[in-house]
């Protein structure tokens, strides 16, 4: 068998705003199937690399391939259409609109049916079962009409996930997902995420380490927009100067990394 | 056995129907403005193409542009082009404005507007400038009733009323309606979700290019009359005000808003000078004491018995 293509690789990218350089040469790839994290402090660089490789925001210098295409200058929504799906930090989902509505929205996104004018939304029947289906298997059927803002907080960071998935992505981007959760959430949405199909690629950036490596097996450790380690879980927990950026030892992790 | 009033006026058409008939096409103008306003966030003066194209305006380019039309009956042709003129204006500016959000869209587009309007004022020989062009005449479109009758006219602008009413509101629930309402919500997220923003909104910007040339044939029509200040700012504002005042973000709401600037303008200033004063000190009361708009609240009233 062929060497299967390649998810996801990122190949020398920058990014900088102005003088603040947020990403610099930064390279990883991906097999299909893999789990991934990237660790880092804030301001790391990891939500600007999402950004990158999402087609939200531009690269200075580098490359990004997708499923072994060149994507670097392409647009978002032609990267969601060859099969990577994302979330958002801070939950981005369409508030004042109920549930099922925004299910609908993910779920046409990548449909021809979007362009049509004439027929209501809700008399595709193909659409709305599908809906209906990952509802019932999400556990909100009950929260089916409520608007996506009247939910808690746990329920729409599960939501964020949810959008993502109903487009049957073939790599999948989580950007902190359980960010702002309380424990008995975090492990909710940490379950959830473990239990989502194995041929999914997840990348994931997360803050907190536990979280990461239950979820993971390799780690990719962000600072200051350079990669200062890479690995699986128990190198990367290993590694003296992730130790010192994450724990502080000896002098503090600004100091650590500095050439 | 009542006798009938003397005061009561015999034929519902002859007083009524003047600013029946200029709300209708006011309120098509103002449903144009809506699909913007309410579902992609841009709070648009699109309908600026619409209020340019009257017959008289494009008689040069039109004579030459009737040629490939031999085919369609000679008087259904500048409606026609108008129609076809305000998609093709819209489909320019749109070009333009598009690339911006927000207050700078709707300073952009403003300022485009002011643009033609100058130009407008100016080119004498197109416009008439400041005299406008009156006696535009009404066309025969060999229905049985000429429409140079008021209540002709009337039932035509209702029937094109009610053909644009029903087209939005079949679009608001369609699934590109849909889509406008996600990108109204959450452009970002819309992209990530295989959309391609830009598009949707350009086709949404022809449309309303579409609708505001419709409003905008029937108001040249109605009146008999252009001129340059239906390319003003004022116009733009007052259609604004419109959309503000019936409820931005709905189907029905700017129609609503149409009917109450054109019933008072009409009705008030029968009384008194200052109607404006009155239309503003309305204005006010709408957002201090609803600012969602005059709609909604009737909307929820109403809810349970319609799908509205």
């Amino acid at each position: 068998m062929a060497a299967a293509v390649k998810p996801l690789q990122v190949d020398g990218v920058s990014r900088s705003f102005g003088g603040v350089q947020a990403l610099y040469r930064v390279s990883l790839s991906m097999e299909p199937g893999e789990r991934r994290a990237v660790l880092g402090p804030n301001g790391a660089g990891k939500s600007t690399l999402f950004h990158q490789i999402s087609g939200m925001d531009r690269p200075t210098e580098g490359r990004i391939l997708l499923f072994g295409q060149d994507v670097t200058g392409m647009a978002a929504h032609r990267r969601a259409a060859l099969g990577l799906a994302r979330t958002f930090q801070i939950t981005h989902l369409f508030p004042k609109l109920p549930l099922l509505k925004n299910l609908l929205l993910a779920l046409q996104g990548l449909d021809g049916m979007k362009f049509s004018m004439l027929r209501p939304l809700s008399s595709y029947k193909r659409v709305l079962a599908r809906a209906e289906g990952l509802l019932d298997e999400w556990q909100l059927v009950d929260k089916r009409d409520v608007a996506v803002q009247d939910l808690s907080y746990g329920e729409q960071r599960q939501v964020e996930i949810l959008l993502a998935m109903a487009q049957e992505p073939k790599l999948l981007l989580l950007d902190e997902p359980t960010a702002g959760l309380s424990p008995a959430e975090t492990a909710s949405v940490s379950g959830l995420i473990r239990d989502l199909p194995r041929e999914v690629t997840i990348l994931l950036i997360e803050h907190d380490m536990d979280v990461a490596f239950d979820l993971v097996e390799n780690v990719t450790v962000l600072h200051s927009g350079k990669i200062i380690a890479e690995g699986s879980c128990d190198e990367v927990r290993g590694n003296p100067l992730v130790q010192e950026i994450y724990l502080g030892k000896k002098a503090g992790w600004t100091q650590a990394v500095e050439p | 056995m009542s006798k009938p009033d003397p005061f009561k006026p015999r034929r519902f058409s002859a007083t009524t129907l003047p600013w029946v008939v200029g709300a209708a096409a006011l309120v098509v103008y103002a449903f144009t403005l809506n699909p913007w306003v309410s579902l992609a966030s841009l709070d648009q003066v699109a309908r600026v193409s619409g209020w340019l194209l009257d017959p008289e305006l494009t008689q040069p380019l039109y004579f030459l542009v009737t040629l490939p039309l031999r085919w369609m009956p000679a008087a259904w042709v500048p409606p026609a082009l108008n129609l076809l003129n305000a998609i093709l204006a819209a489909a320019v500016l749109g070009l333009l404005v598009l690339r911006s959000r927000g207050p700078q869209f709707l300073i952009l587009t403003l300022s485009l507007a002011q643009v033609l309007w100058g130009v407008a004022f100016k080119w004498k020989a197109l416009t008439g400038g400041d005299d406008g062009l009156p006696g535009i005449p009404r066309p025969d479109l060999g229905l049985p009733v000429s429409l140079s009758g008021v209540t002709p006219f009337y039932y035509f602008s209702l029937f094109l009323f009610l053909v644009a009413t029903t087209l939005l509101y079949l679009i608001v629930r369609s699934p590109f309606g849909c889509t406008l309402e996600g990108i109204r919500e959450n452009e970002a997220r819309m992209r990530a979700l295989g959309y391609d923003v830009w598009l949707h909104q350009y086709i949404a910007y022809l449309l309303a290019g579409l609708f505001a040339g419709m409003a905008g044939v029937l108001f040249a029509y109605y009146n008999g009359f252009v001129s340059p200040v239906d390319l003003h700012l004022a116009t733009s504002a007052k259609c604004l005000l419109m959309v503000v005042l019936g409820g931005a973000g709905t189907l029905f709401g700017p129609a609503l808003g149409a009917a109450v600037v054109v019933l008072m303008e009409n009705l008030v200033s029968a009384y008194t000078q200052r109607w404006l004063t009155i239309l503003g000190a309305t204005y006010v009361l709408v957002v201090l004491f609803t600012p969602e708009g005059l709609w909604r609240p009737i909307r929820r009233g109403l809810g349970r018995w319609l799908p509205l």
